[in-house]
C-alpha cells in the first residue's frame, strides 16, 4: 500500500486507539485495509495503474473521522474512555496518596499502612476491571512515578526538616516510632520490662493503666519525647510528675546519644508532685529511678524500599510498554500486504 | 419522508442475500444497482458500526486462507424484520412517488 494511504490508516487508527483502545483500533484498521487491498485490485482490474487506484482509495475515506469508526462493541456508552482513563488515574493517584497525607500529617502512625494497602489494592482492582492487567502494566504503574515522586517530596521534605530542624523534640523519629519499649525499675525492687507497640502503648495510656508489673510509665506528652515528660507512679495514679525543663534537656541528650533516659524521679519532681512526694517519703522511703528506652523502627530504610519498589515497578511498566508496542509495530510491518 | 434511512436499507438488502464483509457489501450495492449506488468507506462503516450496535446485524472475524482475517457481517433476527419492514416502507413509499411522477396528463 502507498505510504499515503498507509499514514491514513495510521492516523485512523490512532484515533480509534485513542476513543476505545488498542484491540478496537487495530480491528477498525484491520477491516478497512482489507477493503481497500481489495479495492485497490478491483480498480486497478479495469486500467489505472496502482498508484491512481489508491489515490482514489485515498479520497474515498474522505475526512478521517475516529469516532465514525468506533465499532459497536468498543463504543463509548457513558463517558468516553479518555474521560474514565483521568478519572481512574486520579482514583488511584489520589488512594496512593491520601494514606501518605494522612500518615504524615494527621495520625503520624504506622496504622494507616493498613487502610492505605487496602485502598492501593481497591485502586488496582478498579483499574483491572476498567483497563485489565495489560493496562496496569502500561499505564498504572507510569503513574506510580508520579506518586512515587510526590511521595519523595513529601517524605523527603520531613525527613530534612527533621534532620536539620534546631526543634530539640525530633517530632519525626519519636512521631514514627513503631516500637516502643517502656522499661521501668525500681530501685530496691524487681525490673520490669516491657515491649509494646505504640498503639499498646497508647492504649494503656488511655486506659489509666499500666502494664502488670510495671511501677511506673513515661507518657511523652502528645505522642512526643518533648517537654514537659510526665510519668506516674502506679500506685497513686493520681500523681503525675514532671521533669524540670533542665532535667528534660539532659535526658533529651542521653536520649540523642544512647537511646536511654534515666530519670530520678524524686530528685527532678517539679513543686506540686515535690509536695506529694515529700509527704510520701515516707511511703515510698526510696529513690524511685525510671528507665526509658525507645527503640525506632528505622523509618528511612522503609521509605527508601517504598519508593524505590514504586520507582523501579514504574521503569518496569514503561520497558514493557515500549517492548509490547515495539514488538506490535514490528509484527505490524512482517504482516504480508 | 417515511423512508430516510435508506442506506441503512440499502446495507440490509445486500445481505438479505447472505453474510458479506464490507468491501463486499459496497460490491454488491454497486453491482445490484448496476453502478448507480456508489458507497464509499467514510460512508458504510459508520452505519454498519451502527446497525451492529442497534443488534441489526452481527460482525464476525472470519479467518480468510493466507490473508489477515476479515470481518463477515450476517443479518440477526431484528435485522431481518427490519429488512422486511423497509421492503413494506419502501414499496409503499416508491409505488406512491411512482403513481405521482408518471402519472402523465391527469393533474
Amino acid at each position: 500500500m502507498s505510504d499515503k494511504l498507509e499514514a491514513t490508516l495510521s492516523q485512523l487508527e490512532l484515533g480509534v486507539r485513542r476513543l476505545v483502545g488498542r484491540r478496537h483500533a487495530t480491528e477498525v484498521a484491520a477491516e478497512l485495509r482489507d477493503h481497500l487491498e481489495e479495492s485497490v485490485r478491483d480498480s486497478m482490474a479495469t486500467g489505472p495503474t496502482r498508484e491512481e487506484a489508491e489515490e482514489k482509495a485515498v479520497s474515498s475515506l474522505g475526512s478521517v473521522d475516529p469516532k465514525q469508526y468506533v465499532p459497536a462493541d468498543g463504543a463509548p456508552r457513558w463517558f468516553d474512555r479518555r474521560k474514565r482513563q483521568v478519572i481512574v488515574k486520579w482514583v488511584i493517584v489520589l488512594t496512593l496518596v491520601i494514606p501518605w497525607i494522612l500518615f504524615i500529617a494527621v495520625d503520624k502512625s504506622f496504622a494507616w499502612a493498613i487502610p492505605g494497602t487496602v485502598s492501593i489494592l481497591v485502586a488496582i482492582f478498579f483499574a483491572i476491571g476498567f483497563y485489565g492487567m495489560r493496562h496496569i502494566v502500561l499505564s498504572i504503574l507510569k503513574t506510580s512515578i508520579v506518586v512515587s515522586f510526590v511521595c519523595a517530596v513529601v517524605t523527603s521534605f520531613f525527613l530534612v526538616a527533621d534532620y536539620n530542624s534546631s526543634n530539640p523534640y525530633l517530632r519525626l523519629r519519636s512521631d514514627v516510632a513503631e516500637l516502643v519499649t517502656v522499661k521501668t525499675k525500681h530501685a530496691k525492687s524487681r525490673s520490669a520490662k516491657h515491649e509494646m507497640t505504640m498503639r499498646q502503648y497508647r492504649y494503656y495510656l488511655s486506659q489509666d493503666t499500666t502494664p502488670e508489673g510495671a511501677r511506673a510509665i513515661v507518657q511523652p506528652t502528645m505522642g512526643h519525647f518533648e517537654y514537659p515528660l510526665v510519668f506516674r507512679d502506679t500506685s497513686h495514679r493520681q500523681n503525675w510528675w514532671k521533669l524540670s525543663t533542665d532535667d528534660f534537656e539532659l535526658a533529651k541528650r542521653q536520649w540523642r546519644k544512647d537511646g536511654l533516659v534515666l530519670v530520678n524521679a524524686i530528685k527532678e519532681s517539679e513543686s506540686s508532685s515535690r509536695i506529694w512526694l515529700n509527704n510520701n517519703l515516707a511511703t515510698l522511703n526510696q529513690p524511685y529511678d525510671l528507665t526509658l528506652k525507645i527503640t525506632f523502627m528505622n523509618c528511612d530504610t522503609l521509605l527508601a524500599a517504598f519508593l524505590i519498589v514504586t520507582l523501579a515497578s514504574g521503569l518496569l511498566g514503561n520497558i514493557v510498554s515500549a517492548s509490547v508496542t515495539g514488538a506490535r509495530r514490528m509484527i505490524d510491518r512482517m504482516r504480508p500486504a | 419522508m417515511a423512508f430516510r434511512s435508506d442506506l441503512e436499507a440499502l446495507i440490509l438488502a445486500a445481505l438479505g442475500a447472505g453474510p458479506k464483509h464490507g468491501y463486499g457489501i459496497v460490491k454488491s450495492i454497486r453491482s445490484s444497482s448496476e453502478d448507480v449506488l456508489q458507497l464509499g468507506e467514510a460512508q458504510l462503516y459508520p452505519v454498519l458500526h451502527r446497525m451492529e450496535e442497534a443488534g441489526q446485524i452481527n460482525g464476525e472475524w472470519v479467518a480468510n486462507q493466507g490473508k489477515p482475517s476479515r470481518k463477515v457481517y450476517s443479518l440477526t433476527g431484528r435485522g431481518t424484520k427490519a429488512l422486511e419492514a423497509k421492503r413494506k416502507e419502501w414499496a409503499e413509499f416508491s409505488g406512491a412517488v411512482n403513481k405521482l411522477m408518471l402519472a402523465r396528463g391527469k393533474a
